[in-house]
């Protein structure tokens, strides 16, 4: 046998090892991803109640959840919170990663204190967090704020800023994973350039702007697009913490979608929710498989 | 072309493995974090099995609501693997959180799942009928009231549906009472708890002192069930309605704008209830009492458990209890609150499970099991009044007459499932904030209040 044909022939046998390799996933992906997905599409264009047969209505779903203002101010508040939790993960972990890998004493239980609010459980969090913010006795905020002299009265963090206790909470949280992934991207990166730019006069920003931050981008990228996908899937921390009120001011998509399926018991409706969100979750899930690919 | 196909289907694994690692709530959360209800179960094998002559081994799964009172949990939970040791079957008990329960009972409806024995909340009882789930237990209350006397009649009317046959038994009450601070009242000038909700709020402002951090009353403003129930209690009490006689949505009423007003200044105007009730849910106005920053509150005997235990000896020492304010011509109706119990269509042991529910009303034991708990659940049997302990037993007059003081949503309608499920569904709870948020009049919010209602039960 010729080498091309040898060769042609391993390549085949590879394929089909391949193949067998991924069969079990793909099956399993099949029954328990791929064909409930399918079902939830098609229920969305029912009006599928709890306990009750449903009925195709087509488009009824979706024509009426972009009539209706909860909706509306759920995908708002979806954006609003997304962006600037992702945005303030990013910058702080960021800048603990940068701090993290310099050389500072107890570095190691640094590392470990600065990751702990990203293992703590999300129920164990947002209960605390919950306490923390209470604006009546045993509000700890509160309390540490008027010892300061910053405010005088209490403040109601989870009736007047809601959204901005609910993004600290999640940034609280998160920023940990951002700076996990960029540390690791700091370590792969050559130590003698910052030396070298550094003898030749380049200061702090000035090495961080052309040599680190190019260095780290890719891997700042991914985590930034990961993170986003956690965050607008976001629910635990905002239904524990205020079910999506005070009268919808942190109403997100899926906490609203929660609500029309079990307490209102419209299953079709709470479904068409998801699946309206499903081309953004798309987008990003994209960016991020390329952003792997591209990395590789 | 393989090759590519290849690749395509390692990026579907990688993408669908993405959307697995969203919706299992990230990697650094545990199980616990998935929502899922907290249930334990306890079996026991049959050695012998069989129902009705049938050689398949019985087993019944029995639902437990998760109380405040592990020693009540325990020992209903305790009486039903009793009956199944008696009867040589297999009992499985499951205890669902009531956070959880209607989150947990739409699941198991929809996964065809359910048990064959459960408690019920007065809120599904009608829809759970029409959704066709329920088994008609005539035969059962018969047997029930020819040992324990006749249920109390308004209580055992939620689960009378409209075929005239009975599809749920209530288990034990838990009518509203006020709790209130004696001794913030004595310090305000008042020697008697208020009677009427005026004078509640009267009290309440007397008794508020924001800057000590003390308001007069403990209440929640937000979509929770304590709000839902409250409310309507004294919206009932003051002669309005969210329903009419007939059956429709009529919430957009003087009177219905008038009573919720009159929650929404207490809040807005008087600042007599906390700041952040907005956002409290069913545990905030227990926490707030317990916690000793509020004069009154309204809730069911679950603040009096837990003033029993160690700590709270001063606030205990304090704290009296008096019936629900009545509204200006002395009416004071309740939510019906409590426990129902009921056994779903789908068992395969029908007769079974009816017997463990005589069992578990037997006479002797539903008597010890209240009076292990007495002041926490009422017993729903109108002869159990006058019968030791609870005769002699301080305020379970005044909570049997919560009982019969008792109405279910819909009131003066009929109690429909409509009626239950927006109870359940907290329309007014989010409504009500929205008016307190946006600063809009009970009068306006509530003609927007009347067109969703009206859009919600279209949609049912």
């Amino acid at each position: 046998m010729s080498t091309k044909g040898k060769s042609f022939s391993l390549a085949r046998s590879d394929m089909r090892l391949a193949y067998i390799l991924l069969a079990p996933a793909l099956i399993y992906l099949l029954c328990v991803m791929l064909l409930p997905f399918l079902w939830a599409i098609y229920i969305s264009f029912t009006d599928k109640k709890i306990g009750a047969p449903e009925t195709f209505i087509g488009l009824g779903n979706y024509i009426a959840l972009l009539r209706d203002k909860r909706f509306l101010q759920s995908v708002q508040n979806t954006f609003v919170f997304t962006a600037s939790a992702v945005f303030f993960k990013v910058v702080l972990g960021v800048i603990m990663a940068l701090v993290l890998n310099s050389a500072i004493k107890a570095r190691s239980l640094f590392r470990a204190l600065l990751i702990l609010p990203w293992t703590i459980p999300t129920v164990v969090s947002a209960l605390s967090w919950k306490w923390i913010y209470s604006g009546g006795a045993g509000g700890v905020l509160n309390h540490i704020l008027k010892l300061l002299g910053l405010i005088e009265r209490d403040v109601i963090w989870l009736v007047d800023e809601a959204m901005f206790s609910v993004v600290l909470m999640n940034v609280w949280r998160g920023a940990p994973f951002i700076a996990i992934s960029v540390l690791a991207g700091l370590q792969t990166l050559p130590a003698d350039l910052p030396e070298a730019a550094s003898i030749d006069g380049a200061n702090v920003l000035q090495r961080f702007v052309h040599i680190t931050l190019p260095g780290i981008r890719s891997v700042t990228a991914l985590a930034a697009l990961v993170t986003s996908i956690w965050t607008v899937n976001e629910f635990t921390l905002i239904w524990l913490m205020t079910k999506g009120g005070p009268a919808d001011r942190t109403q997100v998509i899926s906490t609203y979608s929660y609500i029309v399926g079990f307490t209102s018991f419209d299953l079709g409706k709470a479904i068409s929710v998801s699946v309206l969100f499903m081309p953004f979750m798309f987008l990003l899930v994209n960016m991020a498989t390329r952003q792997t690919l591209q990395t590789e | 072309m393989k090759k590519r196909f290849l690749v395509l289907s390692v990026i579907m694994v990688l993408v669908l493995n993405v959307f697995t690692a969203c919706q299992s709530g990230q990697e650094a959360d545990s199980t616990a974090d998935s929502g899922a209800p907290a249930s334990s179960a306890q079996a026991i094998p049959s050695d012998s099995g069989g129902d009705s002559g049938s050689s398949k081994p019985v087993k019944l799964t029995f639902w437990l609501k998760k109380t405040f009172s592990a020693d009540n949990d325990a020992m209903l939970e305790q009486r039903a693997l009793d009956y199944g040791k008696e009867k040589g079957i297999e009992v499985v008990v499951e205890h669902i959180p009531s956070s959880n329960i209607l989150e947990v009972f739409n699941a198991a409806i929809e996964a065809n799942n359910l048990p064959d024995v459960s408690f019920l909340t007065s809120e599904v009882l009608k829809t759970f009928y029409q959704q066709g789930i329920l088994a008609p237990i005539d035969d059962v209350k018969t047997n029930i009231e020819a040992g324990n006397g006749p249920f109390s009649v308004s209580y055992a009317s939620a689960g009378i549906m409209s075929d005239g046959k009975v599809y749920s038994l209530p288990l034990y009450g838990s009518p509203r009472v006020l709790y209130y601070r004696e001794d913030l009242l004595q310090a305000a000038g008042y020697t008697e708890p208020p009677k009427t909700w005026e004078e509640l709020r009267e009290v309440a402002k007397a008794t508020t002192d924001e800057a000590a951090g003390i308001y007069g009353f403990g209440q929640q403003l937000s979509p929770c069930a304590d709000f839902e129930n409250a409310f309507r209690g004294m919206l009932w009490s003051n002669g309005g309605s969210l329903w009419d006689a007939d059956g429709n949505v009529a919430l957009n009423t003087p009177a219905v704008a008038e009573s919720l007003q009159m929650w929404i200044d207490m809040y807005s105007v008087d600042k007599s209830i906390p700041s952040d009730a907005l956002s409290w849910d069913d545990s905030g106005n227990n926490s707030a009492y317990l916690a000793g920053t509020t004069a009154m509150v309204i809730n069911t005997n679950t603040i009096l458990r837990a003033l029993q235990a160690e700590g709270y000896e001063e606030l205990y020492k304090n704290t009296k209890i008096a019936p629900c304010p009545t509204g200006p011509d002395g009416t004071r109706l309740l939510f019906g609150g409590g426990c129902f119990a009921g056994i779903f269509a789908s068992t395969e042991n029908l007769e079974a499970s009816k017997e463990l529910l005589e069992y578990i009303y037997d006479n002797d034991w539903y008597i010890q099991w209240l009076s292990e708990v007495c002041g926490e659940m009422t017993p729903v049997f109108t002869d159990m009044a006058a019968v030791e302990p609870f005769a002699s037993t301080e305020n379970v007059p005044m909570l049997i007459d919560g009982l019969n003081a008792s109405v279910f949503p819909g009131y003066p309608g009929p109690y429909t499932a409509a009626a239950g499920d927006m109870t359940t569904s907290k329309l007014l709870g989010y409504a009500v904030q929205d008016m307190v948020m946006n600063n809009v009049s009970a009068q306006d919010g509530l003609a927007d209040l009347q067109k969703t209602a009206e859009e919600f039960v279209a949609s049912r």
